[in-house]
């Protein structure tokens, strides 16, 4: 769906058309979702975090300015919903998923020893992200998991594209240590 | 991590690849580095996990059932929502008398409270007023028995002045200097005892040798013609008579007039 006709439907929603918001929802869930499976590595974790930007952007719909664009804004809510998720993991330090919900994560390998490794350097990665310190996981999760273009990024936050190079590549050296470090461990 | 210079580089070449902008020729270079050098390898295996499958091939490979299963989720969480509002929005409507009536209740307080203060405000005045009077009265009495003490004589004359006086004299035989002395203080100073001529009447009924004598007291006391009561007093004082001394109350009417 085009960007103006996005924007089109979200003042709609905020002059109280519900349909204009079930448009949206069919519009961007699917992206949402594989972004928010970027995140998470499981699908069931990228359904409820989609749902919960949801149901954020309804509650917040009236402090969207229909200057800017409203995929833009959704990303943000849905970002900081999937940070919020991130953090609170880390801070129970439980990235492992149930069994049930790690077989929908990753799709079955021919090999199911790779599968297997697979599942388990995303855990770790989610663990080190952890790591990172607040600028670079910014950064990090706008470049690699929402695949957003570099330069873009550097625009939004307000930083040169140089700066956000070198945030990225201490940001991957820092994560690349961590995994590092969870191998020798074992 | 290593300081090799080709790690510099790989990293330039990591940061291209990641931008699309990276030669066939370079990615060949990249792995080929990632073979030799154990931490580049992770940084390459972390880019192709973060970056492998693009997220159009993911966006593709989500599930149909799951974009499916978003809307009523959402349709439902937010109805949750908005009865458990309603819910509660309703519960203070059940209350919404609640904040008029306090008002009222508060209005209606303070409106009686400074009523019965401006009550209690006339009640003490009144009340201070009163106990004016009553110290009044007390004062009055007790100036009364001072004068009178438990003389009947003088308590009636001191109430009724000249003419009770002499019909409290005039109800008894005799009655002593001092009697008399108390019997005067009853009443008013100003009031008078003896007229001119009268006065003239007592001097030439008494003896002729006090005669001199009392007419120079009188002369010393007096203010007018006649004789007031409180200068009638101040005579007796100056004359020095003895207070026990009686006089019959015949002699004294007499005396005068």
């Amino acid at each position: 769906m085009e960007e103006r006709e996005l924007t089109a439907l979200a003042v709609a929603f905020q002059r109280g058309d519900d349909s204009a918001f079930e448009r949206l929802v069919e519009a961007l869930t699917r992206p949402l979702i594989a972004v928010a499976y970027r995140y998470t590595g499981d699908w069931e974790w990228a359904r409820d975090l989609t749902q919960e930007t949801w149901v954020r952007v309804h509650e917040r719909i009236r402090r969207y300015d229909p200057v800017r664009s409203f995929r833009a804004w959704v990303y943000t809510v849905h970002r900081n919903a999937c940070l919020s998720h991130l953090r609170r993991a880390w801070v129970r330090h439980e990235m492992t998923a149930s069994d049930d919900a790690l077989g929908r994560a990753i799709e079955p390998a021919a090999d199911p020893l790779a599968e297997l490794e697979q599942r388990e350097f995303h855990r770790r990665l989610l663990v080190a992200l952890g790591e990172l310190s607040e600028s670079q996981r910014q950064v990090f999760v706008r470049v690699y998991l929402e695949g957003d273009d570099q330069k873009q990024v550097a625009q939004a936050l307000g930083i040169k594209h140089t700066t956000l190079r070198a945030t990225l590549h201490f940001a991957r050296k820092r994560l690349a240590a961590a995994l590092g470090e969870m191998e020798e461990a074992l | 991590m290593t300081r090799n210079p080709d790690c510099e580089v790989f990293q330039d070449q990591l940061d291209a690849l990641q931008a699309g902008a990276l030669p066939e020729e370079g990615k060949e270079q990249l792995r080929l580095h990632a073979e030799s050098c154990e931490d580049c390898a992770m940084l390459l295996r972390l880019h192709e996990y973060l970056t492998l499958p693009p997220l159009d091939d993911l966006e593709a490979a989500v599930p149909d059932e799951l974009v499916a299963s978003v809307w009523p989720r959402v349709r439902a969480e937010i109805a949750t929502g908005r009865s458990a509002q309603l819910r509660e929005s309703r519960g203070w409507q059940g209350w919404g008398w609640l904040v008029p009536a306090m008002a009222a209740a508060t209005l209606f307080l303070l409106i009686g409270s400074g009523l019965m203060y401006q009550e209690l405000r006339e009640l003490r005045r009144r009340e201070t007023a009163l106990m004016q009077q009553v110290a009044e009265q007390q004062r009055w009495l007790a100036e009364l028995d001072l004068r009178t003490a438990s003389d009947p004589v003088a308590r009636t004359a001191g109430l009724a002045g000249r003419a009770t006086w002499e019909r409290a004299l005039a109800r008894r035989e005799s009655v002593s200097v001092g009697e008399l002395a108390r019997l005067l203080s009853g009443l008013p100073s100003a009031t008078t005892i003896f007229d001119a001529s009268e006065l003239e009447a007592l001097y030439r009924r008494v003896p002729f040798w006090m005669s001199a004598a009392l007419r120079d007291a009188a002369a010393e006391v007096r203010t007018g013609d006649g004789l007031q009561a409180g200068e009638l007093i101040r005579l007796l004082e100056a004359l020095g008579v003895d207070s026990t001394r009686r006089i019959s109350t015949a002699r004294l009417l007499a005396l005068a007039g």
